[in-house]
């Protein structure tokens, strides 16, 4: 990331829990107040990936010109003189009420249950989602960016949409890769991959082949 | 069911080595009489048994499997696996029920060491019932094709199975009562329908699919579905590159 720039042109100085925190004038609020130590919670962001602002739990309190709204922090620009607050009885609010609605779908994450403790969400306060992805993106927007292969991609829209590994590209790409699978912080993921590899499996006369690629597995 | 009368059902058997396995012992000891239907392959604990070896066991032509564990709470292991089998059981009969088998071919008993009389007992009673219900397949009005496309259709979503259970039902009661009652409630139903039914149905589509191209009005007189259910699924599995849909044949294909 860009902490490390100290062209003085571009500084630009901003106030977060009210320390003065200097940032360069492309840093994001979330970035502006990691590299000052400030600890803001996150689900759909990593540091290597484009900000996708998909979670919501980066949500702060940004006063600037006199007036205070709710932003998300991964994607909102530092700008100069801007107050942010990272806690608050509204935010603090807010982050119990996302963290219950992902944890509808995926009670068992660890990432959720950790922010499920911090801000006392409850996990049944909503009623069980059938689907177990959070829609963080993580996967997609990795096999995208950082692999640049689109072997996992989002289908469908609204409460339909979910993630879904494309057949031809996966059978090439995931065997030897799978470094989305550590990203994903439920299990979903991987359901999404076993189901696509063993529905274009072919029965063979020697048993299963899987279509997904040419090696066959060690218990094959 | 007019099931043959000399129909002799073929049973395979998953017996608990500390439970069952030594209950069935005792019967053989004490010379308890039961029909010579069943085939016993011994497992450390009732919990090893997975839903692929049920599916396994039916696909060769058995026509019900027994599961004998021990009762609940003696298991003797920490793990108590005896619970696992139990869900497993639950799951095992939705996905038989779902592609049209009956249910009561998986069948699950606790049967302890000191039980021969009633290890006689249930396999006679599990016997009598699969009398009544006839071969597996020909029992339910499927034929032998048939039968194989649907058991495979569910054993390729066994892995994809494991994870939702793991997921989204790994639940432990107390009692078999509750385990009862939570498979049956509509809150099940509505995870099962969403998660599973749909996954199944897109598998014994792509099983169809494997030996030729098909229209959508022949995929659902083979599979006993509507027309538009199954263009459903078509439409969904084509927007995810699972089937494509051959243009000068105007027949749906495997991608």
């Amino acid at each position: 990331m860009d902490t490390e720039r100290t062209s003085n042109m571009s500084e630009i100085s901003l106030q977060i829990d009210g320390r003065q925190v200097a940032a360069t004038k492309d840093m994001t609020v979330l970035e502006a107040a990691r590299s000052a130590g400030i600890a803001i919670p996150t689900v759909c962001h990593n540091d290597k990936l484009k900000p996708f602002g998909g979670c919501r739990l980066c949500i702060v309190e940004a006063e600037s010109g006199g007036r205070t709204t709710l932003v998300s922090a991964c994607t909102y620009t530092v700008q100069k003189d801007l107050v942010v607050r990272t806690r608050s009885k509204q935010i603090d609010g807010t982050r119990k009420m996302m963290t219950e609605m992902l944890l509808a779908h995926a009670p068992e994450s660890e990432v959720l249950q950790e922010l499920a403790r911090e801000y006392q969400a409850d996990k049944d306060s909503f009623e069980r989602q059938a689907s177990f992805c959070i829609l963080c993106g993580l996967c997609v927007r990795y096999c995208a960016e950082i692999k640049q292969k689109k072997a996992v991609a989002f289908v469908n829209r609204g409460h339909n949409r979910e993630i879904s590994f494309v057949p031809d590209i996966a059978a090439k790409e995931c065997w030897d890769c799978k470094e989305c699978f550590q990203l994903c912080p439920t299990s979903a993921l991987q359901a999404a991959y076993v189901l696509m590899r063993s529905l274009t499996s072919i029965k063979t006369e020697s048993g299963e082949q899987s279509g997904m690629h040419s090696v066959p597995e060690q218990d094959a | 069911m007019a099931a043959a009368q000399d129909f002799k059902p073929r049973i395979l058997g998953f017996l608990c080595n500390w439970c069952s396995y030594a209950g069935a012992d005792l019967c053989g000891v004490s010379r308890y009489q039961y029909p010579p239907s069943l085939k016993i392959i011994r497992v450390m604990c009732s919990g090893r048994v997975d839903l692929e070896f049920v599916l396994r066991a039916l696909a060769r032509g058995n026509d019900g499997v027994f599961i004998g564990g021990c009762w609940l709470g003696e298991c003797h292991y920490d793990t108590e696996g005896n619970y696992d089998a139990l869900s497993m059981m639950h799951l095992g009969k939705k996905l038989l029920e779902h592609v049209g088998l009956n249910p009561e071919r998986l069948r699950l008993e606790s049967v302890s060491a000191s039980q021969g009389g009633r290890f006689a007992e249930v396999v006679t009673d599990f016997t009598g019932k699969l009398r009544e219900l006839g071969p597996v397949g020909t029992g339910e009005g499927m034929d032998q094709k048939t039968l194989a496309l649907k058991l495979q259709a569910i054993t390729k979503v066994i892995p994809y199975v494991r994870l939702v259970e793991r997921e989204k039902l790994r639940v432990r009661f107390p009692s078999k009562a509750e385990y009862e009652e939570f498979f049956a409630s509509d809150q099940l139903k509505s995870l099962f329908k969403e998660l599973i039914a749909d996954k199944l149905a897109v598998s014994q589509i792509m099983v169809l699919l494997q030996d030729r191209a098909l229209s959508t009005g022949e995929i659902a007189h083979s599979l006993g579905m509507s027309p538009s259910e199954v263009s459903k699924h078509l439409n969904s599995s084509a927007r995810q590159r699972l089937v494509r849909f051959d243009e000068t044949e105007k027949r749906y294909a495997l991608a």
